[in-house]
């Protein structure tokens, strides 16, 4: 039931907001792009109660390998900045910045390239041990 | 009438009483227990002569030539010591000790299969919602770092089992050095020298080869093996599989061809050096019984006697041998056999999940405990069946 309650209110909040941004477009395009990012907020607080308990169960199956707990940290930290990066994209898209949004998810790439250092460092200790 | 109707109803009345005793007093009954004489098989005085002959050929010295891990499965076992007795335990306590063994291995496996499930729904979570996380662009790079994390969790498994492997191989080589020499020497005081020699040669070389195979060319294979296999994974577009599949049925068809060749030899061997005993004996035998005069039919009946003694003593140092190097093997095969069967449900579970960068890693890491089972088989088996042929050997005689 309150599963139910929670996704009437998620698809009410986005038409709500998608409504008031068609709205705005006409007069205040700036504000649409704001009334975007607000719901987008809001649904994603309100997703968080789900996700929560959700990420600390797969955290919990991923570090079931106690050699690999400090890997399952990069995987969910990746997993945090596709979402953040494919948002950003999208509002900007939205905003009909495409030059900007191609920047974003390159920089989104890169950080994620970044986090999965330690990952690579740690394989390639372990393929050197093995050719040893 | 009247007193018919009085028996019948005293008859019926006596019935019924005797039904409700039964019914509901019963009283047990079994079968006696047989009496137990795994303890002390022999009489005391063939007991005393059974432990003169296991110090005279060197064999209450085996146990002290196992691995650590194996003295203690022995102990476990109850074979810790060198007795008669400890032989003729029921299999029920040896199949409990497998299961036992297997348990205990299975933990660590089991463990990093929850890491693995856990890293494929992630995967599949993110192609569920592919249009929110990536919308195609970020997946490919969330893919590489989760396929590194999947090949760091199917090679440290597969590091720690060829380092087992090889430790083991070399273990049991150990162990045959002293074991072969000793259960020769017995063999051939039995009265079968052939076979004594050819069991010490073929053994001795089986152990010379296995070893220079497993340390010069299984170990660097496996390695490579493991790394095209990531290196693959981690660039598609190399294609590197059907190469990978081509070095592995080469091994596989390798360990297939040594085995049965070093059977058929053995086997070969065996049967011309069980002839060539026979006569050998026979011909004593009779030399003895028609060349001494007076004592010479005496002399020969105690040469059987002497013989049979001795087999007590053959049958009981093959059978520590059998034991002692399935208690070396035990333990890392049922390690890598549960990681085999780790790896083989996570690559399962890639497939249905629909991670594609999963299952050909996983299977990879499956195909190399696989590679490994099948060498700890092949040196366990030769042993085995080698110990086994010999054990059988002139038990007629």
């Amino acid at each position: 039931m309150n599963g139910d309650i929670a996704i009437g209110a998620v698809v009410g909040i986005g038409l709500i907001a998608a409504m008031m941004s068609v709205l705005l477009r006409q007069y205040r395009p700036e504000f649409a792009l704001l009334t975007a990012l607000a719901a987008t907020i809001l649904i994603f607080t309100g997703m968080s109660q789900w996700l929560i308990p959700a990420a600390q169960r797969v955290r919990e199956l991923l570090e079931q390998e106690p050699e690999l707990a400090g890997s399952a940290a990069i995987l969910l930290k990746a997993v945090g900045v596709c979402f953040i990066t494919q948002l950003a994209c999208d509002l900007c898209r939205d905003a009909g910045e495409n030059a900007i949004a191609a920047r974003v998810e390159t920089a989104g790439k890169a950080a994620i390239l970044l986090i999965s250092l330690p990952l690579f460092e740690q394989v390639l200790e372990l393929v050197m041990v093995l050719l040893r | 009438m009247r007193i018919k109707n009085v028996k019948r109803f005293r008859g019926l009345a006596c019935l019924a009483v005797w039904l409700a005793l039964v019914l509901f007093f019963p009283i047990g009954v079994k079968a006696g227990e047989p009496e137990d004489t795994s303890e002390q098989p022999l009489p005391e005085n063939q007991q005393e002569l059974f432990s003169q002959l296991t110090k005279a050929s060197g064999a209450d010295r085996l146990p002290e030539s196992l691995p650590e891990e194996a003295r203690g499965l022995m102990e476990e076992a109850g074979l810790g010591g060198f007795s008669l007795g400890s032989f003729l335990k029921s299999p029920r306590q040896t199949i409990q000790m497998a299961i036992e063994l297997l348990k205990r291995q299975a933990k660590l496996p089991f463990q990093a299969l929850g890491g693995i499930l856990g890293a494929l729904l992630l995967c599949a979570l993110m192609d569920c919602a592919a249009e929110t996380f990536a919308g195609g662009q970020l997946r490919p790079v969330f893919g590489a770092a989760v396929t590194l994390f999947l090949a760091a969790s199917a090679i440290l498994p597969a590091a720690e089992c060829i380092k087992s492997c090889v430790e083991t191989v070399e273990d049991c080589s150990r162990f045959m050095v002293i074991f072969v020499p000793v259960y020769a020497s017995v063999v051939t005081a039995c009265g079968l020298p052939a076979a004594g020699s050819v069991y010490h040669l073929f053994l001795f070389s089986a152990a010379q080869v296995i070893s220079s195979l497993v340390s010069g060319w299984l170990v660097p294979a496996a390695g490579i093996y493991m790394t095209l296999n990531i290196a693959g994974a981690l660039s598609p577009q190399l294609k590197i599989q059907p190469l990978l599949e081509a070095l592995k049925k080469m091994v596989c068809w390798t360990l297939s061809f040594l085995l049965a060749g070093f059977v058929a030899l053995l086997t070969m061997q065996n049967t011309l050096s069980s002839n060539l005993d026979a006569v050998t004996l026979k011909t004593s035998k009779m030399l003895v019984s028609s060349l001494i005069p007076v004592v010479g039919g005496a002399l020969s009946e105690a040469l059987s006697a002497a013989g049979g003694c001795l087999r007590v003593v053959k049958s009981a140092v093959g059978i520590y041998g059998i034991a002692a190097a399935a208690c070396i093997f035990l333990p890392v095969f049922f390690r890598t056999a549960v990681w085999y069967a780790a790896l083989s449900i996570g690559a399962a579970a890639g497939e249905m999940l629909s991670v594609k960068e999963a299952a050909p890693l996983l299977k990879a890491g499956a195909s190399l405990m696989g590679i490994l089972m099948a060498v700890l088989c092949l040196y366990m088996l030769l042993i085995l069946v080698s110990t086994t042929i010999l054990l059988m050997t002139g038990m007629g005689g």
